[in-house]
């Protein structure tokens, strides 16, 4: 397959929901999933993500190219703040997403094995859940009502752990 | 939440402070197996989240009751505008509550000398275990404090059974992998003579049951644990100018005895192996 004009090497991702995305590899290399793929080559021109929808896709591919496009910290030891800045802002505007996204992006992510999207969404659901009542993470985070706990072990829970509820 | 896996969960909980975990292990069952999952400490020793307490030491009221353990904690280092760092020290008390949870609260350190003596009676799998002692060899209740996570485990009071010549003891803290159970060793000996009493607690339970075994030799100082076995250097030399050391497998609950080269005085424990340190 003959590339268009950009020099580089292009890879092709393909959703559950059939929908392709086509990617400088690059960008494609920060999931070390893939790239273990393109160095065993074993990647085909285009390759099939069949747990990951279109949506959830293009955000992490999103987050991919902004990771790719910066420098790195191990490259450069005084690489200027301003790029550690500008994708510190960049992360922060990136997790401001729903709880249900935000844990198919982490599903994702996991399967991608992206290390650093991994950390970002796990940093936002902490941040999310910290300072709330056992109530109201039951509701944020959708907690399956067969998995909680007997009114007793609740009561004997609360009992225990009462310093942490002054 | 369901769906996502337990590393991304720990990976999660890890980055959450100990005072709100306390508080999750309402939401559900899973989340208090996660909780309560001793990875989970490793995990959050590597995030470094929360300042841990790295020294303590005592307070007593005037009348006598009240009894604080202080825990120093280098919070972090700042960086000043010239250039240098410093570290920030604050202090954390634990304050006895209801109950086996003792909570932090940051509060100046005070700086009158203390009148109980609170010792570290050993460590093992981040658990330290002090002794609020009334007098000097006479232990009298112990407590066993998780830094990281901010918790407390009192064990109940010793049988004081022994009478008042029942007085040098030396205590061990220690875990059985098999059964993946902590346990106490309590070593009571008589002022005079070589007889020597052996209490056992078992965590979870309420009690200390006396073994039928008991050391070769009389034994004071702090216990090593390393790779099962507690140990102790015995408190006679023998004619050669050794000291022998005293083992306590924590599964069987037997002593045994080793031999160390000449000239020992002092042991310590690197990576679960016991070193002989030696003068000069």
């Amino acid at each position: 397959m003959s590339t268009s004009s950009s020099s580089s090497k292009k890879i092709v991702l393909k959703s559950a929901d059939n929908e392709t995305f086509e990617i400088d590899e690059i960008v494609a290399l920060e999931s070390q999933a893939i790239k273990n793929m393109i160095e065993d080559e074993c990647a085909d021109n285009v390759i099939p993500l069949g747990n990951i929808d279109s949506k959830t896709l293009s955000k992490i591919i999103e987050y991919c190219k902004k990771h790719a496009e910066s420098p790195k910290k191990d490259d450069n030891a005084d690489i200027d703040e301003k790029a550690v800045e500008d994708l510190k802002s960049f992360d922060a505007e990136f997790a401001k997403v729903d709880m249900p996204l935000i844990q198919d992006i982490l599903m994702a992510a996991n399967f991608l094995n992206i290390d650093n999207l991994i950390g970002l969404m796990c940093r936002t659901i902490a941040d999310r859940i910290k300072g709330k009542t056992p109530e109201e993470i039951r509701k944020i985070l959708n907690i399956n009502k067969n998995d909680l706990l007997s009114p007793e072990q609740e009561a004997k829970a609360r009992e225990e752990n009462s310093w942490a509820f002054d | 939440m369901d769906r996502l896996p337990s590393n991304i969960m720990l990976s999660i909980f890890s980055r959450v402070p100990a005072i709100c975990l306390a508080r999750f292990r309402c939401v559900s069952k899973e989340w208090c197996e996660y909780i309560d999952d001793p990875y989970l400490t490793i995990l959050q020793d590597e995030q470094v989240l929360e300042p841990i307490p790295i020294l303590y030491h005592s307070r007593l009221s005037l009348d006598r009751r009240i009894h604080n353990l202080c825990f120093h904690t280098i919070e972090s280092s700042k960086q000043t505008e010239s250039g240098i760092t410093y570290d920030d020290y604050h202090t954390y008390v634990l304050e006895p509550k209801e109950g086996r949870f003792l909570k932090f609260l940051r509060k100046k350190p005070l700086s009158e000398p203390s009148r109980v003596g609170i010792r570290v009676r050993g460590s093992c799998n981040g658990l330290i275990c002090l002794s609020h002692d009334e007098d000097y060899d006479l232990i009298t209740s112990l407590v066993v404090v998780h830094l990281l996570r901010k918790e407390c485990y009192e064990l109940p009071p010793l049988p004081m059974c022994f009478g008042s010549s029942m007085r040098r003891g030396s205590c061990g803290l220690g875990f059985d992998a098999s059964t993946n159970t902590l346990k106490m060793v309590c070593v009571l000996c008589r002022d005079f003579g070589p007889e020597c009493t052996v209490m056992v607690h078992e965590f979870g339970t309420n009690s200390w049951r006396e073994i039928p075994q008991v050391p070769s030799y009389p034994i004071t100082g702090e216990a090593i644990f390393a790779n099962g076995c507690l140990h102790w250097l015995v408190s006679h030399v023998a004619k050669d100018g050794g000291i022998g050391v005293i083992w306590f497998d924590v599964n069987k609950e037997e002593f045994g005895l080793i031999d160390p080269p000449k000239g020992v005085f002092y042991i310590c424990s690197i990576h679960s192996c016991v070193f002989f340190l030696r003068k000069g």
